[in-house]
């Protein structure tokens, strides 16, 4: 299965609003129906007129059969935007923390799939949220200005406002980590404590690393990514020429990724040699377990 | 070994002293190994390579953006992580980290504005970018592009 190469370290906008369908949206139902056990979850039993939590794409779904009724969340009246967006105006700095982390994405399902729930004309929403992705993108860009070797920091900045930049950050802070390593000795050991203080959460060393690293091969094939993973992998034991991580703020959106191009590169060798070393097992264990978390995490919006 | 010297003899040997350009690559052995355990020293002694000369990097501390990156090097960037893994000179690594991301961000707008007021000078800028630069460029484009038909899409 071939995959685009620009695809391998980064999402489409497609998946990102694919991945926000699982996030919960309230519905009124207008049929009975028995609740559905899924592996994903469970469905809830509806009655007529008794409000209930479903993912958007089972809302999206039922919305289109007319049998059911989308509560658009709070966040999505026009008075809670109007308030966010002076919000962002009045602070050009940072992002405000009124939108949730898929705000893009369920603001548009929302309003493709059942404009007629909105408490205001949609047009007007669509207007509101257009105008708000504006004032968050030049602040996004201003934020770019500020581009280090280790790490950048974008705080309440949305799924797809972090995909629209990924690929640039990741490939510019890979060329000025590489430069930064170029540095004498003394100065480099600095650089490599900064980050750990940052953030108090030592076990997703490994994961930013190296997904950081999956991402800037975009233009390799999965073997290619999949040797150079395991090389640098081998290169931080014995050399420790790895050392130096960088992080951007959601780290959980980059594992996600991360999953995603390990398991294709497994798949596409069957018979690729594995681990021999025990500490490169422990390295692998620890890492799926993270996986796990940061997929969760980004699943459920956090 | 007369043959490196531009337009010599091809015969003659290279003399003490003589200035000739070199392979990044062969240079920094070269300047590295040492003759024999009696001359501990290298053979060759580099001189700066020209895109890091103080001239350019004046130019690049008083403006980045005007200075043409691409007529130094196609590979500036590269280049300057060879040559300061060489080197080490902190100086000029900061300059030159500086200039990238100055640059980078002006890249960044670039991408994603295609039909701006700032199509006049936007292809004079453009034609600057050393290749890293221009991956920068396609990078954050695509990105905007993707965006942009996701958005068209839905409605």
């Amino acid at each position: 299965m071939a995959i685009p190469a620009k695809q391998v370290g980064t999402f489409i906008p497609a998946e990102i609003s694919f991945l926000a369908e699982n996030s919960l949206v309230t519905i009124i139902p207008r049929q009975a129906m028995e609740s559905v056990g899924l592996i994903g979850g469970t469905i809830p039993s509806m009655r007529p007129m008794r409000r209930i939590e479903v993912p958007i794409w089972v809302a999206v779904l039922l919305k289109k059969q007319s049998r059911c009724n989308i509560v658009p969340p709070n966040w999505l009246s026009e008075e809670n935007l109007k308030i966010t967006y002076d919000a962002e105006a009045a602070n050009m700095t940072r992002f405000s923390a009124n939108l949730p982390w898929e705000w893009v994405e369920v603001g548009e399902l929302i309003l493709g799939s059942a404009p007629d729930d909105l408490s205001s004309p949609p047009h007007v929403i669509r207007n509101l949220l257009r105008d708000i992705r504006e004032v968050r993108q030049a602040k996004a860009r201003a934020g770019l200005k500020n581009l280090n070797d280790s790490y950048l920091q974008l705080d309440n900045v949305g799924a797809m406002e972090l995909n629209e930049i990924r690929s640039f950050v990741t490939m510019a802070m890979n060329q000025l980590r590489i430069m930064q390593g170029t540095r004498e000795g003394a100065e480099r050991q600095d650089v490599d404590v900064e980050p750990d203080d940052q953030d108090d959460d030592d076990d997703d060393d490994d994961l930013p690393r190296e997904s950081y690293d999956d991402s800037m091969l975009t233009a390799k094939g999965y073997q290619d990514s999949y040797d150079t993973a395991r090389n640098s992998r081998q290169g931080s034991e014995i050399g420790g020429t790895e050392d130096e991580r960088a992080s951007i703020n959601s780290h959980t959106f980059a594992g996600v990724r991360h999953i995603s191009t390990q398991n294709r590169s497994r798949s596409a060798l069957p018979q690729a040699p594995s681990y021999t070393d025990d500490d490169d097992d422990g390295d692998n264990e620890d890492n799926d377990m993270e996986i796990d978390a940061a997929y969760l995490n980004a699943v459920n919006g956090n | 070994m007369g043959y490196l010297e531009h337009g010599r003899n091809t015969s003659t040997d290279i003399k003490e002293g003589a200035r000739i350009e070199l392979p990044l690559w062969m240079a920094e052995i070269l300047a590295i190994g040492g003759i024999s355990d009696e001359l501990p020293t290298g053979f060759i002694t580099v001189s700066t390579p020209a895109p890091f000369s103080n001239k350019v990097l004046n130019a690049l501390s008083a403006n980045p953006v005007n200075v043409d990156l691409r007529g130094q090097s196609m590979q500036f960037y590269k280049l300057a992580e060879r040559w300061l893994a060489m080197t080490g000179d902190d100086g000029l690594l900061d300059t030159i980290m500086d200039t990238f991301k100055a640059r980078a961000a002006i890249v960044n707008d670039h991408a994603h504005n295609t039909r701006s007021a700032l199509m006049t000078d936007r292809s004079e800028f453009l034609g600057t970018l050393d290749d890293t630069e221009i991956k920068l460029f396609k990078a954050a484009q695509e990105a905007s592009k993707d965006l942009k038909k996701w958005t068209s899409m839905k409605k």
